[in-house]
């Protein structure tokens, strides 16, 4: 991971836990960065490494403070920091999507917004592929980049209390796909009758960061040819 | 080995938990388990078991049951008191229960978290290696009054030197009031907050929105200025957030592994049991320590632990009980 521009922070978080700020003016190699030293965090619970988040250009990285300390958690990092980076190769994932109705029941609010059509803002979601920046909660869920809307869409004034799982929300430039039913604050364009977290597949999720997500429309008559677990989706 | 059942007569809010899912952030897996991971050990460290066993936790309520075969049990956390066919007896005690007893275990007055825990094993049903419920998987069971327990024990009546009490083990444990005392490290957006270290001299109230993913507290807003927003990151459990509203938000053992809020400080592990005890309407105040006095604190009620581990392993061995133990 050694770059010459890429500079790091480390803080503690509590008496278990550090949080390690990746500098780099270049979103993608801080990303990177964050994503590999996560990947080589997670390699190290025999040394009492618990939990590492690697998200946007931050790695959350708990421990067993009766096992190592936070000053020895930040030696490791400082050692994994100067290996070289090597950029994944990405798996590419295909979504279907039922867009707007009660699928997407923001997507009226979220074209007005942006001062496009309902189509337009259709074209721009499923128009090109999005990286998944990092797997986060609720279960599995991928939070994606894009979609490219000419505004920043703002998260919801009142949050929803229950998200339907699938639901697939926008906020900013991200999108993210809720696998469970959960509140939540992003606007909801659209929903996957496809399940992606399998409690019997291992991994439970198909796709890790650095994969590509396209979402594909379908028809709300195609909900129930589609209503299955990721692994048993043909596309 | 023998096959109890428990018949539940009454229970208000109770489930089979242990201590969670930690590890499993990656997926995006919330740890979960006893919202008081010290009061669950010491509940099957004193029945012998391993801590992780499955124990069951009662929030806020009473429980009562009968079994039909003979247990060997332990009352930890809020609950003050266990009666065995109307016998009071101590919590943090491992207790005899011959078949057909009848055990109330009363609601606590302050405090909101009891545990169970009973020699043997536990059935019941784990989803990513544990029993703890978790809203996302869409998992857990609340046990009502006609829920049936099934444990595996070794443990009968037959074994020699059962009269009660078994043992009296002096455990230190906490005593709740309306009243909470947390102890906290300072978060790394601290210097967001305008008043600084300062802003936590005040009495907070938790609010009734509070929920096992975060408590909500009230008190004067803390103020966190408007700078730019915070990217997603990895959170922990403990973590002390600050809406841009200046309420404060504890994160619970629930909690998603990713939030965007300042953390202004994060509650130190001990802490974390304490408050997961507090009820809404409950007072919290919670002081900042230095990271040594906190691994201090942490290493001392684990040295405690471990301490009563061994305990109870002599004491058991010295009954000739051996075979039930499994810690």
């Amino acid at each position: 991971m050694k770059d010459m521009q890429t500079s790091f922070t480390c803080q503690e978080y509590g008496d278990s836990a550090v949080l390690i700020n990746i500098e780099n003016d270049d979103y993608e190699v801080r990303w990177l960065t964050v994503q590999l030293l996560g990947d080589a965090m997670r390699e190290k619970t025999s040394l009492g490494i618990i939990d590492v988040v690697a998200s946007f250009q931050s790695v959350f990285i708990s421990f067993d403070a009766l096992v190592i300390n936070h000053s020895q958690v930040f030696e490791i990092v400082k050692d994994e920091l100067q290996s070289d980076l090597t950029p994944r190769v990405p798996n590419h994932f295909k979504i279907p999507i039922v867009y707007g109705d009660v699928f997407g029941p923001h997507i009226n609010q979220v074209a007005e917004i942006c001062g496009i059509s309902v189509d337009d803002v259709i074209e721009i979601h499923s128009g090109q592929d999005w990286a998944i920046r990092f797997v986060g909660s609720p279960i599995g869920a991928p939070f994606l980049d894009g979609p490219k809307f000419p505004v920043s869409v703002p998260r919801l004034t009142t949050p929803v209390t229950r998200m339907e799982p699938g639901s697939v929300a926008v906020s900013g430039l991200q999108s993210i796909i809720y696998n469970a039913p959960s509140p939540g604050g992003w606007q909801v364009v659209g929903r996957t009758p496809v399940k992606l977290f399998d409690l019997e597949t291992n991994p439970n999720v198909p796709y890790r960061a650095g994969d590509r997500i396209r979402f594909i429309p379908i028809l709300p008559s195609d909900w129930d040819n589609w209503n299955k677990y990721f692994h048993q989706v043909k596309l | 080995m023998n096959t109890a059942n428990i018949s539940i007569e009454r229970v208000g809010y109770a489930v089979i938990q242990d201590l969670g899912r930690p590890g499993l952030a990656k997926l995006g897996v919330s740890a979960n388990g006893a919202g008081d991971q010290r009061s669950a050990r010491l509940a099957n460290i004193l029945v012998g078991n391993d801590d992780s066993h499955a124990v069951v936790e009662v929030i806020g309520s009473d429980l009562v049951f009968v079994t039909d075969a003979d247990l060997l049990i332990c009352v930890t956390g809020a609950a003050k008191t266990v009666l065995i066919d109307e016998l009071p007896h101590g919590t943090y005690e491992t207790l005899v229960i011959p078949a057909g007893s009848r055990v109330i275990i009363p609601g606590p007055e302050f405090g909101q978290r009891t545990y169970l825990g009973i020699n043997g094993e536990l059935h019941g049903k784990r989803i990513l290696g544990s029993f703890a419920p978790d809203s996302f998987l869409e998992f857990g069971e609340r046990l009502t009054s006609g829920s049936q327990l099934i444990v595996d024990s070794s443990f009968d009546m037959e074994i020699p030197g059962n009269e009660l009490p078994v043992f009296r083990f002096s455990v230190p444990h906490e005593i709740y009031s309306k009243k909470f005392t947390l102890t906290a490290t300072l978060g790394p957006d601290v210097s967001r907050l305008k008043g600084g270290e300062q802003s936590f001299v005040q009495e907070f109230e938790v609010l009734p929105q509070s929920d096992h993913v975060g408590m909500r507290l009230s008190g004067v807003g803390l103020d966190i200025g408007t700078a730019g927003e915070i990217l997603s990151r990895g959170v922990p459990i403990g973590a002390v957030e600050v809406p841009p509203s200046g309420e404060l938000i504890i994160l619970l053992r629930g909690r998603l592994v990713t939030a965007g809020y300042p953390v202004v400080a994060v509650l130190t592990k001990c802490s974390i049991d304490r408050v997961s005890q507090a009820r809404p309407g409950d007072s919290v105040a919670i002081s900042i320590i230095d990271m040594d006095r906190a691994q201090l604190e942490l290493r001392e009620m684990e040295t405690k632990i471990q301490d009563l581990k061994s305990r109870v392993g002599k004491a058991f061995k010295s009954r000739g009980w051996e075979k039930l133990l499994s810690h």
